[in-house]
């Protein structure tokens, strides 16, 4: 039976894939007359181990089988990726803007567009370049987020699976669990207070879990927000909700900041967080060093088949037994509803610079249209069979620990690919989640990681998973208050943590009025404006 | 006294160039620096008087006259900045400024060449090191309950719990001054050496010959003899007071000390680079380079009147 299914798989494979064939790029695509130069974003990682992510064997192979054909000159300019806006804004300054500028946050591409750094585009012009690109879009519902201040910028990639954070995955001490009584994840947040309490009491470690400042201006705070979100409640989501400044003087934030308060005196925490930064599982930082030493119960990060700190893990505690956290262990009647941030409905949000000629942006458009076609797609995505990858008995490519010239960048040239979708993307999710599922470990987390998405599932399901507000006008007091707001949240973060709870209440009062009087409140009301005239889009449960 | 090459006579430039070719070749290279990052930047100082966009341009950018700068003044946190910043220059002028003049005064005086040597090596190479690199050795060796130098003084009894070098304000201040210190003091004794090494032996053999000790000869022949060169640095140092190290805040930064460390650098990096405010970091920028100037003018004025060479 088993091989029936295998051979069925296999099958659905090759027909998909030769369906995949059967879609080309458009057959009147003629090489320019004269050689077309287009610069395209990458994001630098400062990745150590990787080959530099602006001229390695994959930009090359792009340049011989796309741009050589055609007579276009595809050249990739490296942006930091903790430093994205001021490169950009070097490069701008420069008259050196890429052709094609992409970002996943849309305040950032508003600014662009606000600032006038990018071209309107038409379309019906992109559609002719690129129809697959153009349909792919459509069906996603991707057009509604196409213009800003009431013209047409941009052009969006796919995000799978957007409204679950499955590719995320928080990793926990099994072992310790077991060593405390429990012979499961804990599933809400009596029992995470009860495991971590134990394990300070029976010694396994000085502090269970790793705290650092934060760097970004996202809140976690969706699971703190009431539920189900009410027609007033909406109105301040509007308002607050949002990844590019801070949405501190708002309730959801002060129950959180309680309940982490609480937490550091229950002796959580080390005493020095405030001195370190945490990079949210997106780079080294000394929670990862601390988890891989054997020092706290869990870190988390973004899965993918070569996990260098999971496999630093296992070498310092063979004896170690991980798993993944449950999406419910901070559920608590009257704080938290287990609410989760959804993604944006689409990856990239990618625009066009000022500066592009007529022929340049029809390249950029060519370039998106050849990326998009799945076999191509595959082979930046997997690389070259039996050195990168290899196919397993489903016909799915398998990734292969691979370090030679071929060697694909970051999470399988995600910085590249990202120009057609936010992740790697393999027939259904059991699928995608298999191919993309840590390999070469003591333990295979699979089967946890596809129970993990069945569980976000039934959260988004429920309408428990929504995301932030996107404004169709730029809201020009974010630009100009957010770096000062962030480095007000990173100092108050530190002080209301470690402060006495008995001033918690009276603390946070007060700097919520200070992060009010340093621009906040010109930023609740640009966004609430701009939320009654209409040019925002829904909690899509509401708008039903 | 003899020559060694025969003197260019007066007026023959092109002799002159011939014999010394390679050192005026080695003069262009700092030439050619000062003028494309000095001078060819100014220019770009309108900037500060500009709603500046980087993709309109200069010519697309609105022109707002001193908007910026009036906007700048009425701003709370850039008068934190501002205060901050003069307040710790001072103090570093003040803590900072002697402390090269008595390690190149000890330097001076020791005897034993090789150990002389290896002492001056010791002491220059802090100046080498970045201000990254320093901080983290700092926070390794300060931080409160793990950093090094409470460990031990915790482990011998000394504290009971770790003194907050670099979590409490006061505590930062002093700790930041200090290591701001021991990093340029060798680097800085430098100058005052290679004057010590100007001063004639002769001055010395007379104060031998009247009686005076080590002591007496330090303060009565190397400083007044080494007068001009700290007057000279002192000036220079004065124009610095307006001026903000980037990398050292904030390497040295953290958020318990924002009330301290929040100084014009920080300022002009978070509200001006970091938000794209290209026209308020060069009009706090334009700012600071001004009173530098008028600092350094006034001074010069003022070492001349009390009899000094002043420095222009």
């Amino acid at each position: 039976m088993k091989k029936l299914v295998s051979l069925f798989l296999a099958l659905l494979m090759v027909a998909s894939l030769c369906s995949f064939a059967a879609a080309d790029v458009p057959a009147d695509w003629e090489p320019f007359a004269e050689r077309v130069k287009i610069t395209v974003p990458v994001y630098d990682r400062s990745k150590a181990g990787y080959p530099a992510v602006d001229d390695n064997y994959w930009t090359q192979w792009i340049q011989k089988e796309f741009g050589d054909k055609y007579n276009i000159d595809v050249q990739y300019v490296a942006i930091p990726r903790g430093d994205v806006m001021m490169k950009y804004s070097t490069l701008i300054a420069a008259g050196e803007t890429p052709t094609i500028m992409m970002e996943y946050d849309y305040p950032k591409v508003a600014q662009w567009a606000n600032d006038g750094a990018m071209t309107v585009i038409n379309l019906d012009d992109f559609k002719a370049v690129a129809p697959t690109f153009y349909q792919a879009m459509v069906d996603h519902n991707q057009l509604g987020y196409t213009d800003i201040n009431g013209e047409t910028y941009f052009v969006l990639t796919e995000r799978p699976y957007y409204d679950t954070t499955f590719a995320f995955a928080n990793f926990v001490r099994m072992d310790w669990l077991r060593q405390v009584g429990y012979d499961h994840v804990p599933q809400n947040y009596e029992e995470h207070k009860d495991a971590m309490n134990k394990m300070i009491e029976a010694g396994l470690c000085e502090y269970p879990l790793g705290l650092g400042i934060p760097t970004s201006p996202y809140i976690v705070n969706f699971g703190y927000r009431d539920f189900p979100v009410t027609e007033e409640g909406e109105k301040e989501w509007a308002m607050h909700s949002s990844l590019g400044t801070p949405s501190f003087p708002w309730y959801p934030t002060e129950r959180m900041m309680k309940r982490l308060n609480s937490e550091y005196h229950m002796g959580w925490y080390s005493s020095e967080f405030d001195l370190e930064k945490n990079s949210g599982g997106q780079g080294t930082d000394i929670l990862q060093t601390d988890f891989i030493n054997g020092k706290i119960y869990s870190y988390g990060g973004y899965i993918a088949t070569n996990m260098a700190w999971l496999s630093a893990f296992y070498e310092n505690n063979p004896d170690a037994e991980l798993a993944i956290a449950s999406p419910y262990a901070g559920m608590e009647e009257g704080v938290n509803t287990g609410a989760i941030r959804a993604d944006n409905p689409f990856g990239m949000i990618v625009g066009f610079s000022s500066l592009a000629t007529p022929e340049q942006l029809k390249a950029a458009w060519m370039l998106m249209e050849w990326m998009i076609q799945p076999e191509n797609l595959f082979v930046l995505e997997n690389g070259i069979e039996g050195e990168t990858y290899e196919l397993d008995e489903n016909g799915l490519p398998v990734m292969l620990e691979y370090t030679g010239e071929h060697m694909l960048n970051h999470n399988n040239n995600i910085d590249m690919t990202c120009l057609v979708h936010a992740s790697k993307k393999v027939g259904t999710i059991e699928q995608t989640i298999a191919q993309m599922s840590p390999a070469g470990l003591p333990q295979d987390f699979t089967q946890a990681l596809i129970d993990n998405y069945y569980e976000l599932r039934k959260l988004a399901d429920a309408g428990k998973a929504y995301s932030d507000p996107v404004f169709a006008v730029a809201i020009d007091s974010e630009s100009e208050y957010s770096a000062t707001l962030l480095s007000l949240w990173q100092e108050y973060y530190a002080k209301l943590v470690k402060c006495d709870p008995a001033e918690f209440d009276a603390l946070f009062a007060q700097y919520s009025q200070e992060f009010l009087d340093a621009g906040y409140q010109e930023i609740m009301d640009e966004r609430l404006e701009a939320y009654e005239a209409g040019n925002t889009t829904h909690i899509p449960d509401l708008s039903k | 006294m003899q020559k060694t090459k025969a003197p260019v006579k007066r007026g023959h430039f092109g002799a002159y160039m011939k014999d010394n070719w390679q050192l005026y070749a080695m003069l262009l290279i700092p030439i050619a620096f000062v003028i494309i990052f000095k001078y060819a930047a100014y220019p770009g100082l309108r900037i500060a008087f500009m709603n500046y966009k980087p993709a309109k341009g200069y010519a697309g950018s609105e022109w707002v006259g001193m908007e910026t700068f009036a906007k700048i003044f009425r701003d709370k946190d850039f008068l934190r900045a501002l205060k901050n910043s003069l307040v710790f220059n001072f103090l570093d002028l003040l803590v900072g400024f002697p402390v090269p003049i008595i390690l190149a005064l000890l330097l001076n005086e020791l005897r034993f060449p090789r150990y002389k040597k290896v002492s001056q090596t010791i002491l220059y190479l802090p100046h080498f090191l970045s201000w990254v690199i320093i901080a983290s050795v700092a926070l390794n060796l300060f931080k409160p309950q793990t950093g090094l130098v409470n460990v031990l003084m915790m482990n011998a009894g000394w504290i009971e719990s770790g003194i907050p070098f670099l979590t409490e304000k006061w505590h930062w201040a002093v700790t930041y001054l200090l290591i701001g210190v021991w990093q340029n003091m060798g680097w800085g004794s430098i100058i005052y050496l290679a004057a010590i090494t100007g001063i004639s032996p002769d001055l010395y053999e007379a104060a031998t010959i009247d009686g005076a000790g080590r002591l007496r000869k330090i303060w009565s022949v190397t400083l007044p003899c080494i007068r001009g060169t700290m007057v000279t640095l002192l000036i220079m140092n004065l124009g610095r007071v307006m001026g903000s190290n980037f990398e050292r805040l904030d390497s040295f930064g953290n958020v318990q000390v924002k009330d301290f460390q929040y100084q014009l650098a920080i300022y002009i990096y978070e509200k001006g680079l970091a938000g794209g405010n290209f026209s308020r970091a060069t009009a706090v920028g334009l700012f600071q380079s001004l009173v530098g100037l008028l600092l350094v003018l006034s001074s010069d004025r003022v070492s001349k009147a009390l009899g000094e060479d002043g420095l222009l």
